[in-house]
């Protein structure tokens, strides 16, 4: 009966909204009335489905409709000029420590393009570096920045190295051609 | 499409967060992934692909938020109040007051649950998806899903007594 139990309590959820083949809704209904134990927990189920039913809908502001509308133009007129988006917005900490790690080594290996103070934090130089060049250079620095990426991501922790990776994958693969 | 989609995308990284900030931001980023793909997307699929993506960017943000909770605190626990309240015929002052409190119980059982759970109660319990739409909106087995929804009612079940026994308690000792 034991084994036969977790069966079906594994079926209550669907058998709660309704969502069950005939078949396993007669089994269910069958050993229901038969277990006081399964009753039990089909009421808590029924409970929970009520309570977390009755979390009234949420509206998403206009001003963030607003905000996708305008990221959306931006991006838009961004492709249209032939410059990938510029999104720094998630640059935790972390990240922009690995950046500014990321632009002392573009300086090695970019001299003639990479900022001249690479002791700052200077996120915009990188994005310069990886957008504004022509096609080929961009395809170079696109290399450049994914070798300075793994360099550094071996100086940093685990988490940092995730958002570096997704910040820098954001300013590399950004693009006309890109994503 | 926006139009169609934003209350739903907004509302669970709403639920998920706890934040309306947070979860303005993921929403933008939602549908700014999606206005990338652009036509890759059908139009039958796009509702599930939606929530794949905020469900990702509610893990996402909850896995990079736990290391800052421990320096900033605990997400705005007054969030829930923004919501709207029920329209129904019975909604009166001491009926709003007892429905925030247990919509604010019921945020602070879900944060207990690991994001992935917390975003399949979400969808099944508060947007109605069926928990095979789920599994294949998540790419999951149906029975790993059906696994989670059972050990996240026996969790949230948990919470929630662990909770109104702490409510009656407060309630005997004040009264
Ligand atoms: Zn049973």
């Amino acid at each position: 009966m034991k084994k036969n139990c977790a069966t079906i309590e594994l079926l209550l959820a669907e058998y709660a909204s309704g969502d069950l083949a005939d078949a396993d809704r007669a089994l269910v209904t069958r050993h229901l009335a038969g277990c006081a134990a399964c009753r039990d927990e089909l009421a808590r189920e029924q409970r929970l489905r009520e309570q977390l039913g009755a979390l009234p809908p949420a509206v998403c502001p206009p001003a963030v409709t607003a905000a996708i509308r305008s990221a959306v133009r931006a991006e838009t007129a961004a492709r249209a000029a032939g410059r990938p988006r510029r999104r720094t917005r998630w640059i935790g900490a972390g990240a922009a420590l690995g950046l500014a790690a990321a632009a002392v080594l573009l300086v090695a290996v970019l001299p003639e393009r990479a900022p001249r103070s690479p002791g700052a934090v200077d996120v915009a130089s990188i994005d310069s570096v990886t957008i504004t060049d022509h096609d080929r250079d961009r395809a170079r620095a696109r290399r450049d920045v994914e070798w300075a990426l793994s360099y550094t991501a071996g100086i940093v922790d685990r988490t940092e190295k995730e958002s570096i990776a997704g910040v820098l994958r954001h300013l590399v693969t950004a693009g006309p051609s890109g994503s | 499409m926006l139009e169609e989609h934003r209350d739903r995308v907004y509302g669970h990284a709403l639920y998920c967060l706890r934040d309306p900030d947070d979860a303005a931001d993921l929403t933008q980023e939602a549908f700014l992934r999606l206005w990338r793909r652009g036509p890759e997307i059908d139009e039958p699929r796009l509702a599930a692909w939606l929530m794949r993506v905020v469900r990702n960017l509610c893990i996402d943000h909850v896995r990079r938020r736990r290391t800052v909770v421990v320096h900033f605190g605990r997400p705005d626990p007054d969030a829930l109040d923004q919501l709207p309240d029920g329209d129904g015929p019975d909604t009166g002052p001491s009926h709003g007051v007892a429905q925030q409190e247990s919509r604010r119980e019921m945020m602070a059982a879900l944060a207990t649950l690991p994001p992935e759970t917390r975003s399949i109660m979400l969808m099944h319990y508060w947007q109605g998806m069926k928990l095979h739409e789920i599994a294949t909106a998540l790419d999951l087995n149906l029975n790993s899903v059906k696994v989670r929804v059972h050990r996240a009612r026996k969790a949230l079940r948990a919470v929630l007594d662990e909770q109104a026994a702490e409510t009656a308690t407060a309630k005997r000792m004040n009264g």
